[in-house]
């Protein structure tokens, strides 16, 4: 199963969260790979805001792992931002090439620290706060906070 | 289920015990505060953090209480050593995020004509902002090992610091329990040239002067004069204490299922204090707890440098001396009375300080009689507050208090509320030179996205858990 995302291309199905001191995802998708790859772009709106850095064809495979879904969404979304934060890499777009209830596979499209992409804040962690992933009427959900 | 709260007094409110709740919740506020918080979900985290296996008195809530994740921001939680246990969530992300106060002998109006250039030099040799790192001062491997286990010490033996900084700072600024074994790659690599960086968000440099002393006595042994210079430094453990606290929380999910702990959230995720898991947790904590005190130390000589270089005075003249260092998310082994019995706890602080009384052990000789002293910072447009620890903080708090002013606006709101503002221009027009890394951080952090922490600490003083010492009101602030 692949969905792929570009923050030019696929239209968003996410919302950004309020939250007193940080901020959440609530994300949306017609399939668990959709989901998964709209809360990536949620979060990198958060730490871009929209449209997200252009550019970049160089391609960085993830694969992350968990015990259930909730958890695979917290992984997906910290090893994402570990790539950003501490890699500095600017994804322009991605790819859930691979997903189960415990393991997902993505590709990410776009450059190590290309000048003038600095992100807007800092995102220290992915929690798993009042986290959620659920399918219904054959749409999947998810609730997910950030501690900024 | 909608959380009840009964009024016990003008400033504390007991949530009763109910469904899965083991003890009470007990949450510091005024009424209006209390009015704002029943419409975020802060009150019912104090009502989850009730449900964990050994709690020792009730669930506290300090005055800045608002909503976290798993804990509430501001969260109080002692544990049994035996029946208790540790939950890397009532810690939080910024493991040891904390607060250090120095004092000098200069007053506002001799450093006002320099202070431009001061706060320049300071912003140029503290690297902040998002992911700001230090390369020249990258660690190898071993002398990260060092850091980690020694914490403010290690910065202080490398001539950047005094004995006093260590003796004034909690816990000496070294946590013992740490093994750096227990930290992930990752972790290692993130702290690998972050030490001495000020990061983003809430943290802040900032310089500011005595407006008012509230305790002349006590301030006069804290060597607090009006009109004095002072600096506050508020950051923590940086990339490195967050990867230890992602890194625990994972261990923490199979470890409470495989205690059979019932989990409301699982952002409280835990294990038993006495459980390998639990063990090897603190000792994680630990290693990131020291690397904060390591972090502040390391800044505090680079502010220490920028007041030399720009005054062309000499440590002698300017006495740029600590007054405290605190943390403010931390869990520590703490020996306390309760019931009539002495307990050996975890004491779990969220958001909140240790403000032990007058006359307890932990303190240096020099503020035994007075009590230990905290900074409770404000927002970055008013000004933050010296207290010392109480008796009755003691008997009531585990000896503590708030940590700041607690936000109200969510950071978008902020963001709308400083739209086409001039947020440097307007904190100009109070007297106070704004430096900063990112735009969005200063939309993000204006004076209106805090309480006032004139009301916090108004909370605390008539709780009687805490007492005013001194207000301080900001000159420059610099911001990540």
């Amino acid at each position: 199963m692949t969905d792929s995302a570009s923050p030019r291309q696929a239209p968003a199905t996410y919302r950004l969260l309020e939250h007193t001191a940080d901020m959440g995802i609530e994300a949306q998708g017609e399939s668990l790979a959709e989901l998964f790859a709209q809360a990536a772009r949620g979060l990198l709106d958060i730490l871009f805001g929209t449209p997200c850095p252009e550019g970049g064809r160089e391609k960085l495979a993830l694969a992350v792992e968990a015990w259930d879904r909730e958890e695979l969404l917290v992984a997906w979304l910290s090893e994402l931002l570990f790539v950003v934060q501490q890699r500095d890499f600017r994804p322009s777009g991605l790819s859930v090439d691979k997903i189960g209830p415990s393991r997902l596979e993505a590709t990410l499209t776009g450059a190590f620290a290309p000048e003038g992409s600095v992100p807007l804040r800092e995102v220290k962690a992915i929690t798993y706060h009042r986290l959620s992933v659920f399918e219904t009427r054959g749409c999947w959900k998810a609730r997910v906070f950030l501690d900024l | 289920m909608a959380v009840k709260v009964e009024q016990i007094d003008p400033c504390r409110w007991r949530i009763p015990r109910q469904g899965a709740m083991r003890t009470e919740g007990l949450v510091y506020a005024s009424r209006a505060m209390m009015d704002r918080l029943r419409q975020e979900q802060a009150l019912e985290q104090v009502r989850n953090v009730a449900t964990l296996p050994g709690i020792v008195g009730p669930s506290l809530a300090m005055p800045d209480i608002h909503w976290g994740y798993g804990f509430p921001i501001g969260g109080v939680a002692a544990f049994d050593v035996d029946q208790g246990v540790v939950s890397p969530g009532g810690v939080g992300y910024d493991i040891n995020c904390g607060v250090r106060l120095m004092r000098s002998r200069l007053t506002a109006d001799e450093l006002r004509p320099l202070l431009p250039q001061l706060t320049e030099k300071i912003f140029q040799q503290v690297p902040s902002g998002v992911g700001s790192c230090r390369p020249d001062l990258s660690l190898t491997k071993a002398e990260q090992r060092q850091v980690l286990l020694q914490g403010a010490r290690w910065v202080v033996e490398r001539g950047l610091g005094s004995a006093e900084d260590l003796l004034r700072s909690q816990a000496e600024g070294c946590i013992a329990e740490a093994d750096p074994e227990q930290l992930s790659e990752r972790a290692l690599e993130r702290g690998r040239n972050q030490l001495g960086t000020l990061g983003s968000g809430n943290h802040f440099i900032e310089i500011q002067y005595v407006e008012e002393l509230l305790d002349e006595l006590i301030a006069e042994v804290l060597g607090l004069f009006p009109g004095q210079i002072t600096v506050a430094i508020h950051t923590g453990s940086r990339g490195l204490g967050y990867q230890v606290c992602d890194d625990a929380l994972r261990a923490m999910l199979r470890a409470a299922k495989k205690y059979a702990i019932d989990l409301p959230d699982r952002q409280l995720c835990c294990a038993p204090l006495n459980s390998v898991e639990g063990r090897n947790y603190l000792a994680a904590m630990a290693c990131a707890a020291n690397y904060a005190f390591a972090n502040r130390q390391v800044i505090t000589a680079a502010v220490r440098q920028a007041f030399e270089d720009t005054l062309g005075l000499g440590r002698e003249a300017l006495q740029l001396s600590l007054i405290v260092d605190v943390c403010h998310n931390i869990a520590t082994w703490e020996d306390h009375r309760f019931e009539g019995r002495q307990r050996r706890l975890c004491v779990h602080r969220k958001g909140a300080t240790r403000a032990f009384p007058p006359g307890h052990p932990a303190l240096p000789a020099c503020y035994r009689s007075i009590g230990q002293p905290v900074l409770v910072p404000g927002d970055m447009g008013r000004y933050s507050y010296v207290l010392v620890g109480t008796e009755r903080g003691m008997e009531e708090t585990f000896g503590s208090v708030c940590h700041g002013a607690g936000r109200v606006l969510s950071r978008h709101r902020a963001k709308k509320a400083a739209y086409r503002r001039d947020i440097f221009a307007e904190m100009a027009r109070e007297g106070i030179l704004l430096r900063a890394a990112g735009r969005a951080t200063v939309a993000e952090e204006i004076s209106e996205a805090y309480k006032d922490v004139a009301e916090v600490v108004q909370v605390v003083e008539q709780a009687g858990i805490g007492r005013s010492v001194a207000r301080l009101r900001p000159l420059a602030v610099i911001k990540g």
